[in-house]
């Protein structure tokens, strides 16, 4: 070609066909092909295309300048594309994994929760039964004394019921505490009001509370109707 | 002021029936003091439920007023009777033991609240020689102060009719001398009290002595 060329830098070896390819200005290289003005070059590097679009825009030059030759230099393109599709696909696969893991962790959870919960729940509300029975055993005098003062039958069921409820409120918030307290170290997240806040629904801490208390009243509404029924006359005489 | 007319009460129990009241009849006047003796078990404590409301006779009336106790009243209405009109000392005392004596003395004001009551537990602890005893516990009492406790609690909240189940048994003469004179006060304030009793000592103080056997009235 009659020129001394220069060369300015080697490019990093890439794997593909760049590596054999030879980088010039362009209007070194229509000056040496004798054509100037007449190569042109249209650098889409950034674009988000692959193959397919690559002919979709050859396609496209070629009609609205028909006496183009276009050539494709899209092995740059291409692996950035297939590096984007990669990364893609492998973030597709993370997700898909951390999705089914947090499936089977879900299933894991409700398979636990499905015989936990109502064997706890029924723990607690014998446990409930007991201690009102035995409440009501112990304030049997007392409660014959109220009632042979005056004291109406259904205020010594509401005493009881009311007691019931509060030690089911009180239940209730201490297992929401205790829960949470377990939950965070688990988690290994360690203690802080941020993450309490942001892993606690205050609705369901809530309802926890109120299911609590509900349990409680209810597993005390047999005592507490014993206690209401008993016969004062019955309790003073026999002591 | 409160009259029984042919109660009758049975008791049925495996060793058979047992008759606590047999027919009984008596009337009570505002200002009488009457006592019930007799042995244990001829239905002295069961007239004295049936006459305070507590416990409905299986035949027979408790008229107080133009009421029935048991025909006319709800057992609504016969709570609030009892908390209005009549005082119970029972046997066996019954204060509540974790309970101080002040608070003792002010349960019925549970039942009945009045802002006058704490005044006038105080007053009736002092009258019954207990000052020193607001605080303390009935199991830090002596059997007589604990009679007085008992008796105290009954007067709280003013009632008309003192229903007293053997008020003096167990005690010595100082204790007997202050429940009876609590009793005499009362009765001269215009108060009514049936009182069951084997104790001489309260039989000289009553309007009336009545003697009673297998459930009946004898004498």
């Amino acid at each position: 070609m009659g020129d001394s060329f220069h060369v300015e830098r080697v490019e990093r070896s890439r794997g593909t066909s760049d590596d054999l390819a030879v980088w010039v200005a362009l209007d070194k290289a229509q000056q040496w092909l004798g054509q100037p003005g007449r190569i042109n070059a249209i650098l889409a590097l950034e674009c988000v295309c692959h193959s397919e679009s690559l002919g979709q825009i050859s396609a496209e030059i070629g009609r609205i300048l028909p006496d183009v030759q276009v050539f494709e230099f899209s092995s740059m393109a291409k692996g950035r594309a297939e590096v984007r599709q990669r990364a893609a696909e492998a973030a597709r696969a993370a997700i898909a994994a951390e999705k089914a893991q947090r499936f089977r962790l879900r299933a894991e959870r409700e398979r636990l929760f499905a015989w936990a919960v109502p064997l706890t729940s029924v723990w607690a509300a014998l446990w409930l039964l007991i201690f009102s029975f035995s409440n009501v055993r112990a304030r049997r005098s007392e409660i014959g004394l109220l009632r042979a003062f005056g004291l109406q039958w259904a205020r010594v069921l509401l005493f009881f019921l009311a007691k019931a409820a509060w030690i089911g409120l009180l239940g209730g918030l201490l297992g929401a505490v205790a829960g949470l307290g377990a939950a965070m170290p688990a988690a290994g997240e360690g203690w802080s009001w941020l993450l309490i806040r942001s892993v606690t629904d205050p609705g369901r801490v809530l309802l926890a509370v109120l299911a609590g208390a509900l349990l409680s009243v209810a597993a005390g509404l047999g005592p507490a109707l014993v206690a209401a029924r008993q016969d004062p006359a019955d309790i003073l005489a026999e002591e | 002021m409160i009259e029984a007319r042919h109660l009758i009460q049975r008791f049925h129990s495996r060793r058979g029936a047992v008759v606590a009241l047999d027919g009984v009849s008596l009337s009570l006047q505002a200002g009488e003091w009457v006592i019930v003796r007799g042995p244990s078990g001829c239905g002295k404590t069961t007239l004295l439920f049936a006459i305070g409301g507590l416990r409905a006779p299986q035949s027979g009336e408790v008229r107080f007023g133009a009421w029935d106790l048991y025909r006319d009243m709800s057992p609504e209405r016969r709570a609030v009777f009892r908390s209005q009109t009549v005082g119970f000392v029972f046997q066996q005392y019954h204060l509540i033991p974790y309970l101080s004596v002040l608070e003792n003395v002010l349960t019925p004001a549970i039942v009945r609240p009045d802002p006058a009551a704490d005044a006038r537990a105080r007053d009736l602890l002092e009258r019954f020689g207990l000052r020193d005893r607001l605080n303390h516990r009935p199991a830090e009492l002596s059997t007589g102060e604990r009679q007085r406790t008992a008796l105290a609690r009954a007067l709280l909240n003013q009632p008309r009719l003192l229903l007293a189940d053997e008020p003096t048994g167990n005690l010595d003469e100082t204790n007997v001398a202050i429940v009876l004179e609590a009793l005499r006060a009362f009765v001269r304030d215009g108060g009514t009290v049936l009182m069951a009793s084997h104790d001489e000592r309260a039989f000289a103080q009553a309007h009336r002595v009545l003697r009673m056997m297998q459930g009946r009235i004898v004498s």
